[in-house]
């Protein structure tokens, strides 16, 4: 504390952590600090699967991403590489014309009173700085539990958010269906097949252009 | 302090009722002790108790919304405060699992809007209770008197106050249900049996059941205005007998003449005790049934001669020997006989009762139904002989199960050396008779007749039995189609179909840590497939439950809350207890106990401290306040880049704060999905040296909170998270419990006790 060393004090000084000793079972406790991995995998790489879903309207094609938890759960995200990033996104909107899915209760644990969509029900939707309206579509057959009111507020957590927090809702599927919309999902592998194959024919359209 | 006082004590203090803080026992006045001379001035007040035996309904209070840890004493502990109870009941359901609601039945109609009031906003184990007038919801005709309230001042005052005076104080203590005086404990919630689970029942009914006795103090002449009273409850008859089975010197000289008041002068109708005795007798009955008939109480069966004698009863010499050869007793079945207890005790001795080291028993016995339906028979034939001396709705006789009590326990007990223990060993009896299944196949057809519009497939239980068939109900001419009346004499007595031991519930209880992260809390079985090898569950039944019991199946195990498989518990640890039904061992030593818990120790995986036999009443501290209780963890967090000091100084926080946690999406698919506020009470997070991206964070929360979502904040579903706090990503890679703040069970060094223990023990031996 003396006040010549204050130019050489380490701001952290007081913030280290130092282990106290515990013995059981007559040895003593590893440290927390033990558990520390380096290559500690993100909470999206430990328990969820990605797939991808496209929609086409308009005649134009749109990809989003389907996390798929280890317990069946699934958040609707927009794909990294959807064209709403681009354009920049201006509102959320869970109207989506005969129904609005942000008035979805459920209750209990069976979830009872959950809207049932299928595959291509719309679920919001998203309209972009441009003016482009993008139709959001439930991507898999399964009860909505959730959605994602906070996007009404504040759409711009879709262009900030970690991976996984710019979802728009959680749906829940039949145990019985999920091999079969599995199936009919692309894979991380196809989607960035898909990627590359739709950038070079940007890249193509680009040349023609010129 | 014991916690089911704690709990009726917590109960008094929230009522705020100056005089409850004062606990001790409420005076019960002696409810048929009532003033012989009719008054105008105290009317209502006679009406009251006169009406208790027809209005059971408005007499009862219904409370819902009960917790589970509320037990029939609890409630008769509490509601005891508002005047004298009759009775406490709270039903089980198909599983024996207890309801959440219960009846309490006073034994005073002007009890209930006094209760109605006092308990209301009634908080038990932090449930409010609902307390309503059973009788509410149905037309009131007596209203005017009964449930008005007419004001303020009287409505706070006991109105029982007053009858300490004139309160008879023997029958307020006979009557008085203490807490000692407990019911035998489930065995098992979930593995019981359901025959032995309806015995287990009856007990507690019986016990919680004063006698209701019909027998009146009255001046043998009675006088104009009681009969007008009488005449007043038109199909009320109620009996005014006179009696003397005490020696008490107050009471007048004996004259041992049943008598109806009120008619004398004009037709006396009177019943003698030699008349009843010598009818019964020629029914076949056994003296021991003429004692209950004669409605004896506890001692007055072991000298009966005695009794039948200042009851001025005489037997003539011839009788006795010759009427019990005619054939087994029709109401009792042989019951009560000599023989019967004697292969009864042989039974008992052949079992292994050795194997059990509790010093107390409780007889449960499983009674054929015919039995009953021979007493309802035996009513009815009474009723045909005396006429309306006998009520229609009170049965005539001490009751076979409570006559059991009085009669069989005391005997089995000193035969094998024990002492009666509601919470002892249970000998579950069960009995057969020959024409048991002839006589329920008639009470089928005759329920089907009796009761048509009930046709609802009601499974006709000894319950049903008890409530629907009495006189009052059932015209005798309509049973006689089917069942004889009086009962005829049977040729076999009861024989013994099964006699079956089990074990008192017995509760251990300690604290546990876990040091494995690859160690889920009980079997962890996924599509049949056991996901791990063990469980904190299994690595501590298997080591203390083969001092206990002989099978491990039944055995509960529960604990203050539970980690996840990848989370240690540390310090002090988690509570626990094993719920150990029959078992054959209620008591630990401190020795056996370290030897316990250096098994568990030795996994490696698991330590357990502190083990202890406790009372079950103590679980209730595992179960209730979970969201009051404070959990501490220390956390083990990353960031994608270096922490700076800013970063720390935001997760240092002293004041507690509230956040909304949405159900995690790991246990969404199988609980509801809810948003539940949680504290976080303190927060310290601290930098490891040479890795400035990974954070130690101390937490104190709330019970209930997930802490992983807590720290990243799961996509924004928990707010504010850390993640939000900071304004940047943080993830958690392991989790700690450090504490849980339950005092609970109490801190016990097995390994420093046992050497206090081996010097009692070398004392002991140089006696
Ligand atoms: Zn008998």
């Amino acid at each position: 504390m003396s006040s010549l060393t204050i130019t050489h004090e380490d701001p952290f000084e007081q913030y280290y952590f130092k282990e106290e000793e515990q013995q059981i079972c007559g040895r003593p406790v590893s440290p927390i600090t033990k558990n520390y991995d380096e290559n500690y995998p993100s909470v999206v790489d430990r328990f969820f699967t990605r797939y991808y879903y496209l929609k086409t309207s308009g005649g134009k094609q749109a990809p989003f991403q389907v996390l798929y938890h280890s317990n069946r759960i699934c958040l609707i995200c927009l794909a990294p590489s959807h064209p709403a990033f681009a354009e920049g996104i201006a509102s959320v909107n869970f109207d989506v014309g005969n129904v609005d899915r942000s008035q979805n209760v459920v209750k209990g644990k069976a979830k009872r009173g959950g809207m049932v969509l299928q595959a291509d029900s719309t679920l919001a939707l998203l309209t972009t700085e441009k003016g482009n309206v993008y139709k959001i579509p439930s991507c898999i057959r399964g009860k909505l539990v959730e959605v994602h009111t906070e996007l009404i507020a504040q759409p711009k957590l879709l262009e900030q958010a970690e991976e996984g927090a710019g979802y728009f809702a959680i749906l829940l599927p039949k145990i019985e269906n999920c091999d079969d919309i599995k199936a009919s999902l692309m894979t991380h592998a196809d989607y960035e097949k898909y990627v590359q194959e739709t950038s070079n024919i940007a890249v193509d359209e680009a040349a023609v252009a010129t | 302090m014991n916690p089911v006082m704690a709990a009726i004590q917590a109960a008094q203090m929230q009522m705020c009722m100056p005089y409850m803080m004062n606990y001790g026992p409420v005076p019960i006045p002696f409810p048929m002790q009532m003033a012989p001379q009719f008054n105008s001035s105290t009317y209502d007040e006679e009406e009251d108790y006169s009406a208790k035996e027809d209005d059971e309904e408005q007499r009862t209070l219904f409370c819902g919304n009960l917790d589970e840890h509320v037990t029939d004493d609890i409630l008769y502990e509490i509601f005891l405060q508002a005047g004298p109870i009759e009775s406490v009941r709270i039903p089980k359901d198909g599983g024996g699992r207890q309801r959440n609601f219960g009846f309490v039945t006073y034994f005073h109609l002007s009890a209930v809007p006094f209760a109605l009031d006092l308990f209301q906003g009634l908080e038990l184990f932090q449930k409010k209770v609902t307390i309503k007038a059973q009788a509410a919801d149905r037309p009131q005709q007596r209203q005017s008197n009964d449930f008005s309230v007419p004001s303020v001042s009287s409505r706070m005052r006991n109105p029982f106050a007053n009858d300490v005076a004139k309160g008879d104080h023997g029958a307020a203590r006979h009557a008085r249900h203490t807490l000692h005086d407990a019911k035998p404990y489930d065995r098992s919630p979930k593995h019981m049996n359901n025959d032995a689970r309806r015995r287990s029942d009856s007990a507690v009914l019986d016990r919680n059941r004063p006698r209701t006795n019909p027998f009146l103090q009255n001046s043998s002449g009675g006088n104009r205005r009681s009969e007008q009273r009488n005449n007043h409850h038109h199909g009320q008859r109620k009996l005014y007998l006179r009696r003397q089975l005490t020696d008490s010197v107050e009471q007048q000289p004996t004259n041992s003449t049943f008598c109806l008041h009120g008619k004398e002068g004009r037709r006396t109708i009177s019943m003698q005790n030699q008349d009843l005795v010598e009818y019964l007798e020629s029914c076949g009955i056994c003296q021991v049934c003429q004692l209950r008939y004669l409605k004896a109480r506890g001692t007055e069966y072991r000298d009966m001669s005695k009794t039948f004698q200042r009851l001025n009863v005489e037997h003539s010499d011839e009788q006795p020997l010759k009427k019990p050869r005619l054939g087994v007793c029709p109401t009792c079945l042989g019951l009560f006989s000599e023989d019967f207890q004697r292969q009864l005790v042989e039974g008992i001795l052949a079992k292994d009762i050795s194997k059990y080291d509790s010093d107390g028993i409780v007889l449960a016995l499983c009674l054929p139904m015919t039995l009953q339906l021979r007493q309802l028979s035996m009513w009815f034939a009474l009723r045909r002989k005396f006429g309306c001396v006998i009520d229609d709705t009170n049965a005539p006789d001490v009751p076979i199960k409570e006559a059991v009590k009085l009669i069989l326990n005391p005997i089995i007990c000193a035969q094998l050396k024990k002492k009666n223990d509601p919470n002892g060993l249970m000998i579950n009896v069960d009995l057969r008779h020959s024409v048991e299944a002839g006589e329920v196949e008639k009470l089928a057809k005759l329920h089907k007749a009796a009761f048509p519009g009930k046709q609802k497939r009601i499974e006709i239980s000894r319950g049903l039995l008890e409530k629907q068939y009495q006189p009052a109900r059932i015209k005798a001419d309509l049973f006689e189609e089917y069942l004889p009346i009086p009962p005829t004499a049977v040729d076999e007595q009861l024989q013994l179909k099964s006699i079956v031991l089990t074990g008192p519930l017995v509760c251990v209880a300690g604290r546990y840590r876990k040091l494995s992260r690859e160690l889920s809390h009980t079997p962890w079985v996924l599509h049949g497939q056991r996901m791990m090898e063990d469980s904190i569950e299994e690595l501590i039944i298997h080591s203390v439950a083969p001092h206990f019991s002989e099978s491990q199946e039944k055995i509960i195990f529960m604990s203050s809350g539970r980690e996840d498989v990848d989370v240690r518990c540390l310090g002090k640890g988690r509570p626990f207890a094993l719920e150990i039904p029959d078992a054959m061992c209620s008591t630990l030593s401190r020795q056996l106990a370290l030897q316990m818990e250096q098994a568990v120790d030795r996994s490696g995986k698991v330590s357990v401290r502190n083990l202890q036999v406790v009372p079950r009443e103590e679980l209730l501290h595992i179960k209730t306040g979970e969201e009051q209780k404070r959990k501490f963890y220390r956390a083990l967090c990353t960031m994608k880049e270096p922490v700076t000091v800013d970063i720390l100084q935001k997760l240092q926080i002293s004041e507690s704060f509230v956040i909304q946690q949405k159900t995690p999406i790991r246990v969404l698919h199988r609980r509801p999905l809810l948003t539940r506020p949680r504290t976080i009470y303190s927060l310290k997070a601290r930098v490891q040296r040479g890795q400035p991206n990974v954070l130690i964070i101390d937490l104190v929360t709330q019970a209930g909170m997930y802490i992983k979502e807590l720290v990243h904040g799961e996509f924004g579903r928990t707010t504010p998270s850390l993640a939000s706090i900071i304004g940047k990503p943080i993830d958690i890679q392991a989790l700690d419990v450090v504490g849980i703040d339950l005092d609970w069970p109490a801190e016990v060094d097995n390994a420093i006790a046992v050497e206090g223990e081996a010097i009692v023990e070398s004392t002991v031996n140089s006696k």
